[in-house]
């Protein structure tokens, strides 16, 4: 096995190891909508099954890839396992041995790891029938702002350690469509929230 | 006042996004004209056969088209001050569907493109960057049905003595 693959798997296992104790040590916290539950309803508990379908893949499915993905790396790199072999880089193979495409495997794990931690709490909020409150608008700006920060790492990788073929910024235009489009989603519910809550109040 | 306040705020931002999807619908109106003109109208001239790798990127543009279109009808909903009726709705699920359409033909056309020019078929090529625009899509189909479904359930509720 290559140093640099001992490097990216324990780092896997640290990323890993990291999610399950914050989900253990910080578990989601009770807020005053917990207790304004809204009634049961067909279509409400059609949203609260779909929202824990999503939460459960999240909460077990990807880290049983991660798990999965862990015991190929390690049944190829023993050698009980063949793998097809990439054909030789055409360009961006420097990019991906060089010491900034470690730094920016690093950068990712951390921001999959907010990630993943504002989407459980997302869906754990649809979950609870909490829909559109500034709990869940709050968890929705994060996780736009998750994308936007991407964003702005892969510019600042394309700025400041340039590649031959702006590998960095080809992969950054997903991230900033994605970003705006669920930080100005977010910005939408909240506004609609508060017309609401002004056209309830006014009498 | 503060009501009308947010809702102005609304729909000035969905007149400034309006505006700016429109230009990305006239930008992709653009490339399909150049690629329909590349894959007939230069073989025409030319007296050259026609070449299946030019009219692959043809679907990407209609399916880019129809999926701004939908953004498009969107933010001229929010600007007309409809924010969450069933025309505004379905003009966001629809730019999610074209989106997940261009998702996946994005990966036909790269399978297609490998078997017919490459000489080995290599996964490894395949562009990680796409994912993200899957996830672009599922989002917009997520937040577009609880928006449907928050909106129906409110009509039922209002409807209920």
């Amino acid at each position: 096995m290559k140093p640099n693959e001992i490097h990216q798997i324990v780092l896997l296992v640290c990323v890993l190891s990291a999610l399950v104790f914050l989900r253990k040590w910080q578990p989601l916290q009770k807020t005053a909508t917990d207790e304004i539950l809204p009634k049961a309803n067909p279509r409400m508990n059609r949203i609260q099954k779909v929202s824990k379908g999503i939460r459960i893949f999240l909460k077990y499915g990807i880290p049983l890839m991660i798990a999965a993905f862990l015991v190929v790396t390690y049944l190829a790199a023993s050698h009980q396992m063949t793998l097809p072999k990439p054909s030789p880089p055409s360009g961006s193979g420097d990019v991906q041995h060089s010491d900034t495409f470690q730094v920016w495997s690093i950068l990712n794990l951390v921001v999959y790891l907010f990630w993943y931690r504002t989407a459980l709490k997302l869906f754990s909020f649809f979950e609870k029938g909490i829909l559109f409150t500034g709990e869940t608008v709050r968890c929705i700006q994060i996780l736009g702002g998750i994308y936007l920060i991407r964003f702005l790492v892969q510019l600042g990788f394309f700025c400041f350690a340039p590649s031959s073929d702006s590998h960095w910024l080809g992969a950054g235009y997903s991230d900033l469509f994605t970003g705006f489009l669920i930080i100005f989603i977010g910005w939408l519910i909240d506004e609609a929230r508060k017309i609401q809550e002004e056209q309830d109040l006014t009498v | 006042m503060k009501n009308f306040q947010n809702k102005t705020r609304i729909i000035q931002v969905s007149a400034a996004l309006r505006t700016l999807t429109f230009i990305l619908l006239l930008m992709t109106v653009l490339g399909s004209v150049a690629c329909l003109v590349n894959a007939i109208y230069t073989p025409l001239i030319l007296k050259q056969p026609f070449y299946l790798s030019l009219f692959l990127p043809l679907p990407d543009c209609v399916f880019g088209l129809l999926a701004f279109y939908g953004l498009f009808r969107f933010f001229q909903r929010l600007q007309q001050g409809f924010l969450f009726d069933v025309q505004t709705v379905g003009s966001l699920n629809s730019a999610g569907t074209w989106w997940l359409m261009l998702w996946f033909y994005g990966i036909v056309r790269w399978v297609l493109m490998q078997s017919l020019y490459a000489d080995k078929f290599d996964w490894s090529k395949f562009h990680t960057d796409s994912w993200g625009w899957l996830f672009a899509g599922l989002a917009l189909k997520f937040v577009a049905w609880l928006l449907k479904e928050a909106q129906e359930l409110q009509a039922e509720q209002e409807l209920t003595v």
